[in-house]
């Protein structure tokens, strides 16, 4: 298990543990994360399951593939370069304690 | 009128999980009582066709968890079937003889696949894929080496052609009309998906068909129209859906292939709506109700079934959209295609990066993209807001469509 914490934009932060192998789109479903909508369920097809990550984890994450990046051009809320998919981050021992901030909408 | 204090949910697909969600968050307090008969929680049902076929481990991707409808405080009838409404006293009538009283009840009862007249469907191999069962059904029949023949140049069938074949197996496709993906998709991309999959070794069939299934107990082979035999170890029928009615129907409520419905999902008894896969309802711009088999629409109908159910306005239908995932190649589509007078595309097919824009005289009316994440998400901004765009622009690299999307009118080229 690793632990991610998910930060509401009202500062709000839940700890969840969550199996490596998923993602942390996942990880926030499962656990009634608020503010993750993923209507397409992991397919890279939506862009409504945005998150801002931690810049201390930026070396660690394996950077957005084309999709993502041109996905992310059209998330709801501003991109900025912190600005991740969070279908497309997979979970694994290294992202243990990873912070991920979750944008205004998804909509 | 004094909102319900039992509201059933009968179906286990996108639609139902939404409706439940929907209606807590909507502020809905009474009981709900969701009946699924298929024996888990409501999953996705996308990656069935894709991913859960290929993977070591393959796993159900919920839509919720389990621990969502605790908090949710839904009271969960899994794999229990609902074999009959009493729409006059409101009753369900359960699979055994149980009945339930509702106040409200949404019937999210989906589709299923269609199976043609066609002799030799009985016998054993001979599979279709709507379900988790039927998705484990073909992958227990998954053996590099095998010929499978897959009765259908759908969605369905070509997604699964793109696994089957990658996992070496022997696929053919057996398709009635001269391109794959007709009638809902573009021509051109129909045409660049066909030389992709033959580029994979897929043997494709156009303007063919099956005559009969041959085999004793287990299939053995096709039989085609022109009497060629193609011997198969697996055949999957992959010639599209039918929406499940016969509760509606047996209930007594207005049904044309789908259960018909008005914009706030409400049929035509009081007190029972419906969303998803199963409905037929009116669309903005378009004569008669149709027919959306797709996830965004599930979801969409189902919020606006909640909505309706606590008495809130219903919102604006947004653009439809779908998606398809091919080894890899994602195709996406935004708006309605049908009665498109006009196609212009817009990128590189050789380099299978393009877009197709499907215009009804002057107005486009869908945009279908291959690997073009960034055109999709425009479009769909564009279709919402009924922005005007020429034939000319599309086909000008130099026409920036996301400025185009966000309201610039010369994308980027403003004319002095």
């Amino acid at each position: 298990m690793t632990r991610i914490r998910y930060v509401e934009p009202c500062g709000r932060a839940r700890d969840v543990e969550v199996d490596q192998g998923l993602s942390v789109m996942e990880g926030a479903i499962l656990n009634m994360v608020p503010g993750i909508e993923a209507e397409c369920g992991g397919a890279c097809v939506c862009a409504t399951c945005h998150v801002y990550v931690d810049e201390a984890y930026g070396s660690t994450l394996c950077p957005p593939n084309a999709t993502e990046h041109e996905m992310l051009d059209t998330v709801a809320s501003e991109r900025r370069p912190t600005s991740r998919l969070s279908c497309q981050i997979k979970v694994v021992a290294a992202l243990d304690g990873l912070t991920v901030y979750l944008p205004e909408r998804q909509t | 009128m004094r909102p319900p204090r039992t509201i059933s949910i009968v179906g286990g697909g996108h639609a139902a999980a939404q409706v439940v969600a929907s209606l807590r968050e909507e502020g809905y307090d009474g009981r709900l009582v969701l009946f699924n008969a298929e024996p888990q929680l409501p999953y996705h049902r996308p990656p069935l066709s894709k991913d859960f076929l290929k993977s070591a481990e393959p796993q159900l991707k919920l839509i919720r968890s389990q621990a969502f409808y605790q908090t949710a405080g839904v009271d969960l009838a899994i794999g229990r079937s609902v074999t009959a409404i009493d729409a006059g006293a409101r009753r369900l009538v359960l699979a055994g003889g149980t009945s339930h009283s509702f106040d409200a009840v949404v019937l999210c009862t989906g589709a299923r696949p269609r199976r043609p007249a066609l002799e030799g469907t009985h016998l054993r191999g001979v599979m279709s894929l709507r379900n988790a069962e039927d998705a484990l059904g073909i992958r227990s029949r998954i053996a590099a080496g095998s010929s499978v023949v897959i009765l259908g140049g759908g969605f369905i069938g070509l997604e699964i052609s793109a696994v089957l074949s990658e996992l070496g197996l022997s696929v053919t496709i057996v398709e009635a009309a001269d391109r794959v993906l007709a009638p809902a998709v573009a021509p051109e991309i129909g045409r660049f998906l066909e030389h992709l999959q033959r580029s994979w070794g897929v043997d494709i069939r156009l303007n063919s068909g099956a005559n009969r299934l041959l085999g004793s107990d287990a299939v053995e082979a096709v039989e085609l129209a022109d009497g060629e035999i193609l011997p198969a170890e697996m055949v999957i029928v992959a010639a599209g859906c039918d929406p499940n009615v016969d509760l509606a129907v047996a209930a007594g409520l207005a049904c044309a292939d789908g259960v018909l419905v008005d914009r706030s999902m409400r049929t035509s008894r009081l007190g029972i709506l419906a969303a998803g896969d199963c409905v037929r309802g009116p669309r903005a711009g378009i004569a008669d109700p149709i027919r959306l088999g797709s996830v965004q629409s599930a979801m969409e109908q189902a919020r606006i079934a909640a909505r309706t159910v606590v008495a809130k306005a219903t919102p604006d239908q947004a653009v439809p959209w779908f998606w398809s995932d091919q080894r890899g190649t994602k195709l996406l589509m935004a708006g309605l295609a049908a009665g498109a007078t006009r196609e212009v595309v817009r990128g590189n097919v050789e380099e299978g990066r393009f877009s197709v824009f499907l215009f009804k005289d002057e107005h486009l009316a869908a945009i279908h993209s291959v690997n073009a994440a960034s055109d999709h998400m425009a479009a769909r901004r564009a279709l919402a807001a009924n922005l005007l765009i020429t034939p000319d622009q599309v086909r000008d690299p130099a026409f920036d469509l996301q400025a185009w999307s966000q309201g610039d009118r010369d994308g980027g080229r403003s004319i002095q």
